[in-house]
Protein backbone atom coordinates (compact mmCIF):
# COMPACT_ATOMS: atom_id res chain seq x y z
CA UNK A 1 0.00 0.00 0.00
CA UNK A 2 2.77 2.35 0.73
CA UNK A 3 4.35 1.98 -2.33
CA UNK A 4 1.14 3.19 -4.48
CA UNK A 5 0.73 6.17 -1.66
CA UNK A 6 4.10 7.42 -3.01
CA UNK A 7 3.92 7.15 -6.27
CA UNK A 8 0.49 8.83 -6.46
CA UNK A 9 2.07 11.85 -4.37
CA UNK A 10 4.38 11.65 -7.15
CA UNK A 11 1.17 11.54 -10.08
CA UNK A 12 -0.40 15.04 -7.98
CA UNK A 13 2.67 16.97 -8.02
CA UNK A 14 3.56 16.14 -11.92
CA UNK A 15 -0.50 17.40 -13.12
CA UNK A 16 -0.08 20.56 -10.50
CA UNK A 17 2.79 21.40 -12.24
CA UNK A 18 2.17 20.48 -15.98
CA UNK A 19 0.96 22.72 -18.95
CA UNK A 20 -2.20 21.12 -19.38
CA UNK A 21 -4.05 23.88 -20.80
CA UNK A 22 -1.20 25.96 -22.49
CA UNK A 23 -2.35 29.44 -22.21
CA UNK A 24 -0.26 30.15 -25.82
CA UNK A 25 -2.80 31.91 -29.13
CA UNK A 26 -3.74 29.26 -31.48
CA UNK A 27 -3.09 29.93 -34.80
CA UNK A 28 -6.03 32.04 -36.29
CA UNK A 29 -6.15 34.69 -33.97
CA UNK A 30 -7.02 38.49 -34.84
CA UNK A 31 -4.15 40.28 -36.57
CA UNK A 32 -2.55 43.17 -34.92
CA UNK A 33 -3.80 46.23 -36.64
CA UNK A 34 -7.28 44.69 -36.97
CA UNK A 35 -8.72 46.94 -34.37
CA UNK A 36 -11.74 45.80 -31.85
CA UNK A 37 -14.28 45.93 -34.36
CA UNK A 38 -16.20 42.71 -33.57
CA UNK A 39 -17.81 42.26 -36.87
CA UNK A 40 -14.69 43.18 -38.43
CA UNK A 41 -12.47 40.28 -36.21
CA UNK A 42 -15.59 37.79 -36.88
CA UNK A 43 -15.06 38.28 -40.78
CA UNK A 44 -11.46 38.04 -39.95
CA UNK A 45 -11.76 34.63 -38.20
CA UNK A 46 -14.07 32.79 -41.11
CA UNK A 47 -11.58 34.12 -43.35
CA UNK A 48 -8.69 32.34 -41.68
CA UNK A 49 -10.49 29.34 -40.31
CA UNK A 50 -8.29 26.39 -40.56
CA UNK A 51 -9.66 22.76 -41.49
CA UNK A 52 -8.79 20.56 -38.91
CA UNK A 53 -5.58 18.35 -40.73
CA UNK A 54 -5.47 14.47 -39.72
CA UNK A 55 -1.75 14.55 -40.11
CA UNK A 56 0.47 12.63 -37.70
CA UNK A 57 2.15 15.91 -36.04
CA UNK A 58 4.22 13.31 -33.92
CA UNK A 59 5.38 9.92 -32.52
CA UNK A 60 6.05 9.21 -28.81
CA UNK A 61 7.93 6.24 -27.28
CA UNK A 62 7.93 5.41 -23.59
CA UNK A 63 8.07 2.67 -20.38
CA UNK A 64 5.94 1.99 -18.08
CA UNK A 65 7.33 3.31 -14.72
CA UNK A 66 5.81 1.25 -12.80
CA UNK A 67 6.46 -2.56 -14.04
CA UNK A 68 10.08 -1.03 -13.82
CA UNK A 69 9.73 -0.42 -10.40
CA UNK A 70 8.56 -3.64 -9.50
CA UNK A 71 10.71 -5.50 -11.28
CA UNK A 72 13.86 -3.48 -9.49
CA UNK A 73 11.94 -3.58 -5.91
CA UNK A 74 11.48 -7.90 -6.61
CA UNK A 75 13.99 -10.90 -7.05
CA UNK A 76 11.15 -12.79 -8.56
CA UNK A 77 9.11 -10.59 -10.68
CA UNK A 78 10.40 -9.06 -14.32
CA UNK A 79 8.49 -7.16 -16.69
CA UNK A 80 8.55 -4.58 -18.54
CA UNK A 81 5.87 -2.65 -21.18
CA UNK A 82 6.73 -0.47 -23.63
CA UNK A 83 4.13 1.97 -25.52
CA UNK A 84 3.92 4.22 -28.70
CA UNK A 85 1.43 6.64 -29.63
CA UNK A 86 0.49 8.58 -32.43
CA UNK A 87 -2.00 11.46 -33.10
CA UNK A 88 -4.43 12.08 -35.79
CA UNK A 89 -5.47 15.57 -35.15
CA UNK A 90 -8.00 14.59 -31.35
CA UNK A 91 -7.35 11.16 -32.08
CA UNK A 92 -4.42 9.01 -31.12
CA UNK A 93 -3.57 5.07 -32.04
CA UNK A 94 -1.54 3.65 -29.01
CA UNK A 95 0.38 0.24 -29.50
CA UNK A 96 2.42 -1.43 -26.69
CA UNK A 97 4.58 -4.34 -26.05
CA UNK A 98 5.28 -6.29 -22.79
CA UNK A 99 7.13 -9.32 -21.41
CA UNK A 100 6.37 -10.52 -17.98
CA UNK A 101 7.40 -13.35 -15.56
CA UNK A 102 6.81 -14.24 -11.99
CA UNK A 103 8.09 -16.39 -9.27
CA UNK A 104 6.52 -17.48 -6.33
CA UNK A 105 8.46 -19.57 -4.37
CA UNK A 106 7.14 -20.93 -0.47
CA UNK A 107 6.74 -23.58 1.52
CA UNK A 108 3.14 -24.75 0.28
CA UNK A 109 4.11 -24.58 -3.42
CA UNK A 110 6.70 -23.89 -6.54
CA UNK A 111 5.16 -21.63 -8.84
CA UNK A 112 6.47 -19.61 -12.26
CA UNK A 113 5.08 -18.19 -15.46
CA UNK A 114 6.39 -15.92 -18.36
CA UNK A 115 4.41 -14.69 -21.26
CA UNK A 116 4.15 -11.72 -23.63
CA UNK A 117 1.55 -9.37 -24.47
CA UNK A 118 0.76 -6.62 -27.37
CA UNK A 119 -2.34 -4.19 -27.06
CA UNK A 120 -3.33 -1.86 -29.79
CA UNK A 121 -6.12 0.60 -29.48
CA UNK A 122 -7.20 3.99 -30.03
CA UNK A 123 -7.77 7.43 -27.68
CA UNK A 124 -10.21 10.15 -28.08
CA UNK A 125 -7.80 13.23 -26.80
CA UNK A 126 -9.79 15.99 -25.11
CA UNK A 127 -7.64 18.54 -25.02
CA UNK A 128 -7.68 21.20 -28.07
CA UNK A 129 -4.64 23.14 -27.70
CA UNK A 130 -2.05 21.03 -29.69
CA UNK A 131 1.23 22.94 -28.92
CA UNK A 132 2.34 21.01 -26.51
CA UNK A 133 0.85 17.75 -27.67
CA UNK A 134 -0.39 17.41 -23.69
CA UNK A 135 -3.27 14.61 -24.05
CA UNK A 136 -6.19 13.77 -21.96
CA UNK A 137 -7.89 10.72 -23.32
CA UNK A 138 -10.04 8.27 -23.31
CA UNK A 139 -9.52 4.52 -25.14
CA UNK A 140 -9.94 1.65 -25.69
CA UNK A 141 -7.54 -1.38 -26.59
CA UNK A 142 -7.50 -4.61 -27.25
CA UNK A 143 -4.61 -6.96 -25.55
CA UNK A 144 -3.67 -10.30 -26.97
CA UNK A 145 -0.88 -12.37 -25.08
CA UNK A 146 0.72 -15.50 -25.13
CA UNK A 147 1.91 -17.21 -22.01
CA UNK A 148 3.49 -20.35 -20.05
CA UNK A 149 3.17 -21.79 -16.24
CA UNK A 150 4.79 -24.06 -14.17
CA UNK A 151 3.93 -25.73 -11.00
CA UNK A 152 5.21 -27.97 -8.38
CA UNK A 153 4.00 -28.63 -5.24
CA UNK A 154 3.50 -31.97 -2.17
CA UNK A 155 -0.18 -32.78 -2.45
CA UNK A 156 -0.60 -33.78 1.15
CA UNK A 157 -3.66 -36.07 2.06
CA UNK A 158 -3.72 -37.83 5.51
CA UNK A 159 -5.50 -40.84 4.46
CA UNK A 160 -4.13 -41.97 1.05
CA UNK A 161 -0.21 -40.67 1.35
CA UNK A 162 1.50 -37.47 -0.09
CA UNK A 163 2.10 -37.57 -3.66
CA UNK A 164 5.05 -34.87 -5.47
CA UNK A 165 3.31 -32.88 -8.34
CA UNK A 166 4.78 -31.29 -11.15
CA UNK A 167 1.93 -30.06 -13.60
CA UNK A 168 2.66 -27.46 -16.72
CA UNK A 169 0.40 -25.19 -18.72
CA UNK A 170 2.69 -24.45 -22.15
CA UNK A 171 1.55 -22.48 -25.26
CA UNK A 172 -1.29 -20.72 -23.46
CA UNK A 173 -3.06 -17.58 -25.00
CA UNK A 174 -5.22 -14.84 -23.05
CA UNK A 175 -7.43 -11.99 -24.94
CA UNK A 176 -8.85 -8.99 -23.08
CA UNK A 177 -10.14 -5.72 -23.36
CA UNK A 178 -9.24 -2.47 -21.68
CA UNK A 179 -11.33 0.94 -21.55
CA UNK A 180 -8.91 3.32 -20.66
CA UNK A 181 -8.57 7.02 -18.88
CA UNK A 182 -5.17 9.04 -19.43
CA UNK A 183 -3.01 11.82 -19.05
CA UNK A 184 0.19 12.71 -21.42
CA UNK A 185 1.84 15.64 -19.89
CA UNK A 186 5.12 17.56 -21.23
CA UNK A 187 7.53 18.31 -18.89
CA UNK A 188 10.48 19.19 -20.31
CA UNK A 189 11.53 19.94 -23.74
CA UNK A 190 10.24 16.36 -25.65
CA UNK A 191 9.45 14.84 -22.19
CA UNK A 192 6.25 13.38 -21.34
CA UNK A 193 5.10 11.89 -17.80
CA UNK A 194 1.58 10.24 -17.62
CA UNK A 195 -0.91 7.42 -16.60
CA UNK A 196 -3.57 5.20 -17.55
CA UNK A 197 -6.48 3.66 -15.25
CA UNK A 198 -6.77 1.04 -17.01
CA UNK A 199 -10.10 -1.39 -17.01
CA UNK A 200 -9.43 -5.00 -18.10
CA UNK A 201 -12.28 -7.02 -18.95
CA UNK A 202 -13.90 -9.95 -21.20
CA UNK A 203 -10.61 -11.53 -20.49
CA UNK A 204 -10.66 -14.97 -22.32
CA UNK A 205 -8.20 -18.25 -22.15
CA UNK A 206 -7.54 -20.51 -24.39
CA UNK A 207 -5.00 -23.96 -24.65
CA UNK A 208 -4.71 -27.19 -22.86
CA UNK A 209 -4.00 -26.80 -19.04
CA UNK A 210 -3.16 -29.37 -16.79
CA UNK A 211 -3.63 -27.01 -13.83
CA UNK A 212 -6.03 -23.63 -13.21
CA UNK A 213 -4.65 -20.60 -14.51
CA UNK A 214 -2.67 -18.50 -11.31
CA UNK A 215 -1.50 -15.38 -12.98
CA UNK A 216 -1.61 -13.93 -16.56
CA UNK A 217 1.42 -11.74 -17.90
CA UNK A 218 -0.06 -7.96 -18.32
CA UNK A 219 -3.17 -8.60 -16.68
CA UNK A 220 -3.09 -10.68 -13.49
CA UNK A 221 -5.01 -13.06 -11.43
CA UNK A 222 -7.01 -14.79 -13.73
CA UNK A 223 -10.03 -15.39 -11.04
CA UNK A 224 -10.35 -11.89 -11.55
CA UNK A 225 -12.90 -11.40 -14.54
CA UNK A 226 -12.78 -7.22 -14.31
CA UNK A 227 -9.51 -5.78 -12.88
CA UNK A 228 -9.02 -1.69 -12.83
CA UNK A 229 -5.02 -1.09 -13.05
CA UNK A 230 -2.72 1.87 -12.79
CA UNK A 231 -0.22 1.94 -15.24
CA UNK A 232 2.80 5.56 -15.38
CA UNK A 233 4.85 6.06 -17.98
CA UNK A 234 7.40 8.36 -19.14
CA UNK A 235 8.14 8.98 -22.50
CA UNK A 236 9.75 10.84 -25.27
CA UNK A 237 8.56 12.35 -28.30
CA UNK A 238 9.74 12.92 -31.84
CA UNK A 239 7.85 16.09 -33.59
CA UNK A 240 7.41 15.34 -37.52
CA UNK A 241 8.63 18.79 -38.35
CA UNK A 242 10.42 21.14 -36.55
CA UNK A 243 8.30 24.46 -35.30
CA UNK A 244 9.13 27.25 -37.69
CA UNK A 245 11.84 30.08 -36.40
CA UNK A 246 10.77 33.42 -35.56
CA UNK A 247 12.79 35.67 -37.54
CA UNK A 248 13.90 39.08 -36.45
CA UNK A 249 12.28 41.53 -38.66
CA UNK A 250 15.67 44.16 -37.90
CA UNK B 1 -6.19 23.97 -12.75
CA UNK B 2 -9.01 22.89 -10.53
CA UNK B 3 -9.58 20.68 -12.51
CA UNK B 4 -6.55 19.01 -12.95
CA UNK B 5 -5.87 19.06 -8.33
CA UNK B 6 -9.31 17.07 -8.67
CA UNK B 7 -8.19 14.68 -11.25
CA UNK B 8 -5.16 14.25 -9.03
CA UNK B 9 -6.51 13.68 -5.63
CA UNK B 10 -9.18 11.06 -7.55
CA UNK B 11 -5.61 9.40 -9.38
CA UNK B 12 -4.56 9.11 -5.24
CA UNK B 13 -7.50 7.91 -3.93
CA UNK B 14 -7.68 5.42 -7.02
CA UNK B 15 -4.32 4.15 -6.61
CA UNK B 16 -4.59 3.96 -2.62
CA UNK B 17 -7.63 1.65 -3.29
CA UNK B 18 -5.39 -0.39 -5.49
CA UNK B 19 -2.69 -0.70 -3.27
CA UNK B 20 -5.18 -2.89 -0.86
CA UNK B 21 -4.87 -5.92 -0.12
CA UNK B 22 -6.75 -8.64 -0.70
CA UNK B 23 -7.58 -11.08 3.13
CA UNK B 24 -6.07 -14.04 2.15
CA UNK B 25 -7.16 -17.31 4.04
CA UNK B 26 -6.40 -20.68 2.87
CA UNK B 27 -9.70 -22.60 4.32
CA UNK B 28 -11.04 -20.33 2.50
CA UNK B 29 -12.73 -22.69 -0.25
CA UNK B 30 -15.39 -25.05 -0.87
CA UNK B 31 -13.98 -27.53 -2.77
CA UNK B 32 -13.70 -31.69 -1.17
CA UNK B 33 -12.81 -34.62 -1.25
CA UNK B 34 -15.72 -36.45 -0.73
CA UNK B 35 -19.14 -37.18 -1.53
CA UNK B 36 -22.39 -37.56 0.26
CA UNK B 37 -24.64 -40.77 -0.09
CA UNK B 38 -28.38 -41.44 0.58
CA UNK B 39 -29.33 -44.56 1.14
CA UNK B 40 -33.19 -45.27 -0.76
CA UNK B 41 -35.53 -48.85 -0.68
CA UNK B 42 -36.24 -49.32 -3.68
CA UNK B 43 -40.03 -49.31 -3.21
CA UNK B 44 -40.13 -46.49 -1.18
CA UNK B 45 -38.20 -43.97 -2.80
CA UNK B 46 -39.81 -40.97 -1.01
CA UNK B 47 -37.64 -41.24 2.01
CA UNK B 48 -33.80 -42.07 3.22
CA UNK B 49 -33.51 -45.72 4.29
CA UNK B 50 -31.23 -46.61 7.42
CA UNK B 51 -29.17 -49.55 6.88
CA UNK B 52 -26.70 -51.65 9.97
CA UNK B 53 -23.07 -51.41 8.32
CA UNK B 54 -20.23 -53.60 10.02
CA UNK B 55 -18.31 -51.70 7.57
CA UNK B 56 -17.71 -49.69 4.85
CA UNK B 57 -13.51 -50.08 3.60
CA UNK B 58 -11.17 -48.40 0.69
CA UNK B 59 -9.47 -50.98 -1.17
CA UNK B 60 -6.02 -49.55 -1.03
CA UNK B 61 -6.49 -48.55 2.94
CA UNK B 62 -5.96 -50.86 5.97
CA UNK B 63 -8.37 -49.04 8.31
CA UNK B 64 -12.28 -48.78 8.17
CA UNK B 65 -14.03 -45.33 7.08
CA UNK B 66 -17.24 -46.53 9.35
CA UNK B 67 -17.23 -49.87 11.60
CA UNK B 68 -20.41 -50.80 13.40
CA UNK B 69 -22.75 -48.10 12.68
CA UNK B 70 -26.63 -46.97 11.33
CA UNK B 71 -26.68 -44.69 8.74
CA UNK B 72 -29.00 -43.44 6.04
CA UNK B 73 -26.89 -40.98 4.48
CA UNK B 74 -23.29 -40.57 4.73
CA UNK B 75 -19.78 -39.31 3.43
CA UNK B 76 -17.03 -41.34 1.64
CA UNK B 77 -13.62 -39.85 0.55
CA UNK B 78 -12.41 -40.48 -2.25
CA UNK B 79 -8.52 -41.60 -3.13
CA UNK B 80 -7.28 -38.04 -4.10
CA UNK B 81 -3.73 -39.72 -5.63
CA UNK B 82 -5.88 -41.21 -8.28
CA UNK B 83 -8.78 -40.97 -10.45
CA UNK B 84 -10.44 -44.53 -9.38
CA UNK B 85 -11.89 -45.32 -5.93
CA UNK B 86 -13.17 -48.77 -4.82
CA UNK B 87 -15.47 -49.55 -1.94
CA UNK B 88 -16.14 -52.67 -0.19
CA UNK B 89 -19.80 -52.38 2.16
CA UNK B 90 -20.50 -55.02 5.30
CA UNK B 91 -24.03 -54.70 6.12
CA UNK B 92 -27.40 -56.72 7.25
CA UNK B 93 -28.37 -56.24 3.47
CA UNK B 94 -24.58 -58.53 2.83
CA UNK B 95 -21.77 -57.12 1.07
CA UNK B 96 -21.79 -55.50 -1.41
CA UNK B 97 -18.57 -52.92 -3.51
CA UNK B 98 -18.79 -49.56 -5.78
CA UNK B 99 -16.46 -48.09 -7.64
CA UNK B 100 -16.30 -44.79 -8.40
CA UNK B 101 -14.25 -42.02 -11.07
CA UNK B 102 -13.79 -39.23 -11.21
CA UNK B 103 -11.89 -36.07 -12.22
CA UNK B 104 -9.41 -33.79 -10.75
CA UNK B 105 -7.70 -29.68 -11.46
CA UNK B 106 -5.57 -27.96 -9.18
CA UNK B 107 -6.11 -24.06 -8.58
CA UNK B 108 -3.76 -21.55 -6.72
CA UNK B 109 -5.78 -19.17 -5.14
CA UNK B 110 -3.15 -17.35 -2.85
CA UNK B 111 0.07 -17.84 -3.17
CA UNK B 112 1.05 -18.33 0.37
CA UNK B 113 -1.95 -21.37 0.59
CA UNK B 114 -1.32 -24.79 -0.88
CA UNK B 115 -2.75 -25.50 -4.38
CA UNK B 116 -6.53 -26.37 -3.82
CA UNK B 117 -7.81 -29.57 -5.39
CA UNK B 118 -11.15 -29.59 -7.57
CA UNK B 119 -12.95 -32.58 -8.04
CA UNK B 120 -15.78 -32.91 -11.00
CA UNK B 121 -17.47 -35.61 -13.17
CA UNK B 122 -17.77 -38.23 -10.37
CA UNK B 123 -19.18 -41.04 -11.91
CA UNK B 124 -20.32 -44.87 -10.83
CA UNK B 125 -18.02 -47.33 -13.08
CA UNK B 126 -19.78 -50.40 -11.46
CA UNK B 127 -21.71 -51.42 -8.13
CA UNK B 128 -23.84 -54.61 -6.89
CA UNK B 129 -26.44 -52.54 -5.33
CA UNK B 130 -30.00 -52.67 -7.00
CA UNK B 131 -29.65 -49.51 -8.60
CA UNK B 132 -27.43 -46.25 -8.34
CA UNK B 133 -27.92 -42.68 -9.59
CA UNK B 134 -25.31 -39.79 -9.60
CA UNK B 135 -27.53 -36.60 -8.63
CA UNK B 136 -24.82 -34.45 -8.62
CA UNK B 137 -21.17 -34.87 -10.03
CA UNK B 138 -19.26 -31.85 -8.15
CA UNK B 139 -17.53 -32.51 -5.03
CA UNK B 140 -18.44 -29.22 -3.12
CA UNK B 141 -19.72 -27.93 0.53
CA UNK B 142 -22.71 -26.78 -0.73
CA UNK B 143 -23.71 -29.75 -2.29
CA UNK B 144 -25.88 -32.02 0.40
CA UNK B 145 -26.09 -34.86 -1.90
CA UNK B 146 -24.70 -36.63 -4.64
CA UNK B 147 -25.05 -40.13 -5.21
CA UNK B 148 -28.71 -42.26 -4.39
CA UNK B 149 -28.14 -45.41 -3.42
CA UNK B 150 -31.56 -48.09 -4.18
CA UNK B 151 -31.24 -51.23 -2.12
CA UNK B 152 -32.95 -54.45 -2.31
Amino acid sequence: MSKYFWISILIALTCLSGQLYGQRPTGGGVPQGQGSNTAVADSVRKANKIKPSYKPTGVRFGANIFRLASSALSNNKSQWDITSDIDFNNYMLEVSYGRASNMVVNDSLNYSNSGSFLRIGGDINFIKDKTDANALVIGLKYVRGTYNEDLSFVDIDTLFGNTARELSNKGLTSSWVEANVGMKVRMWEHLYLGFYFRYRFNLAVKGDREFGTYQIPGYGLEERRNIMGLDYYIAWRIPFKKSPKIEDSN
Amino acid sequence: MNLLKGISIFTLLIAILIGCQDIKDCQLKDDTNFYVVALFDKDTTSSTESVAFTSIIEESLNGAFYLDTTMSTFILPINTTDTVTTYFFESELGSDTMVVSYDFQYNIFFDECEPAQRFFGLQVLSHTFDSVSVVNDDLNNEIVRNVEVFLD
